[in-house]
């Protein structure tokens, strides 16, 4: 077979090809044309109902609105109840300063022997009948604030501290109670009764012979003058 | 954009749109209605048209995009396949013709040289103008033709040894 053949054959087939045509005449196109322009205008009518869409975006509208005015209140009611929280809190606190300060005041009733070495501003109002604060704003004079500059006057600034200025004395609760665990007997604590016993025996004896004995020495001077 | 002008300008170019349509779809009736529809469409938009400078060219383009497009889809890949079953078993059934073979040998190579060769063959576009249509570089064209034809020339010189065996015997 000569390579000719093959061309030939190739050109043959090629040519077949080249003469398929399409059984259309213009006449019908532009039927099939205006058939689908005209199918196209009677799909556009019914789709006019699609600009009547703008109502129901109306309700979309209104719950997003309802939606935001929910959380809005939500917002406001509970920044309200946490100022309120924050009002009771600060009441609370302020009480309790005070219940502790009417306290500490019938427990220190005595004015005279208290005093406050330093003292800063109270800044809770209220309650003034503690001595501290009224009678003796400061106990003594502090000679450093003269001293010392300003700047070492802010590191002062302290708590204001309390100390009893009375000399040691039992108070009277302590003296009033009576304990029947223990007597003391010549400045002794004895706790057992067969000693006390005993110890008060030796005492009483001591005691019985000193007094004979300061009972026979006047007469002895007495006898000598 | 008249009728006329229409028709001398676009409708012409149907049966060229017809060729090409029928590398890809393999069916005379989808190649067809591949065809019509682009028609109507050009035509509906024959106002626009007038824009573009190369006809011709923009036709085959819109037929190749559009059945590529129905190839796409999944009912017309599974009707593809019915369509080359069928085929085969028609190409078994008649043994004598060779055209139609080497016809369903092209339509079966790959795409960009099943195009190139058809465009370059039967249409008889230039290379250049084939590069343009198909976005290509020359060179790529000219190596897609090539082997194209030499695929295509191998298929006849098997069938036609074939053909002379069943002859001899």
């Amino acid at each position: 077979m000569s390579k000719d053949k093959f061309q030939d054959k190739y050109n043959e087939v090629f040519q077949n090809i080249k003469e398929e045509k399409m059984d259309w005449d213009f006449e019908d196109f532009l039927k099939k044309a205006e058939g689908n322009e005209d199918e196209v205008q009677n799909n556009e009518t019914p789709i006019i109902p699609i600009g009547t869409k703008a109502k129901p975006l109306f309700p979309k509208w209104f719950w997003m609105a309802a939606g935001v005015a929910v959380l809005l209140s939500i917002g406001f009611i509970f920044n309200d109840n946490q100022k309120n929280g924050i009002e009771d809190q600060a009441q609370l606190v302020e009480n309790q300063i005070k219940q502790q300060k009417g306290d500490f005041i019938e427990e220190n009733t005595d004015h005279e022997e208290q005093v406050v070495l330093n003292q800063p501003s109270d800044s809770v109002s209220g309650t003034k009948k503690d001595s501290v604060s009224q009678e003796r704003t400061v106990a003594e004079k502090d000679v450093m604030d003269e001293i010392l500059p300003k700047r070492g006057r802010l590191k002062k600034e302290r708590k204001p501290k309390f100390v009893d200025n009375s000399p040691n004395k039992p108070k009277a609760s302590e003296a009033a109670a009576y304990q029947d665990s223990y007597v003391i007997v010549n400045g002794k604590r004895i706790e057992n009764v067969e000693e006390a016993i005993n110890v008060t025996k030796y005492s009483f004896q001591i005691f019985a012979n000193n007094v004979s004995e300061k009972l026979a020495q006047p007469k002895v001077v007495d006898d000598d003058y | 954009m008249t009728q006329e002008i229409f028709k001398d300008s676009v409708f012409v170019l149907k049966n060229e749109m017809y060729r090409f349509a029928k590398r890809f779809v393999m069916s005379s009736d989808e190649a067809e209605d591949v065809v019509q529809d682009l028609m109507i469409k050009f035509w509906q938009k024959r106002e626009e048209l007038a824009q573009f400078g190369n006809l011709k060219s923009y036709a085959l383009k819109a037929v190749r995009n559009e059945c590529l497009n129905r190839l796409k889809h999944h009912d017309v890949k599974l009707g593809f396949a019915d369509m080359q079953l069928h085929r085969s078993e028609l190409y078994s059934m008649e043994v004598n013709n060779l055209k139609e073979h080497i016809i369903g040998f092209i339509n079966q190579l790959p795409e960009k040289q099943k195009t190139v060769i058809h465009l370059k063959d039967v249409e008889e576009y230039e290379v250049s103008e084939i590069a343009e249509m198909l976005e290509m570089e020359e060179n790529a064209v000219r190596v897609n033709l090539m082997r194209a034809r030499q695929k295509v020339k191998e298929q006849i010189s098997q069938l036609m040894s074939y053909e002379q065996r069943q002859i001899s015997r």
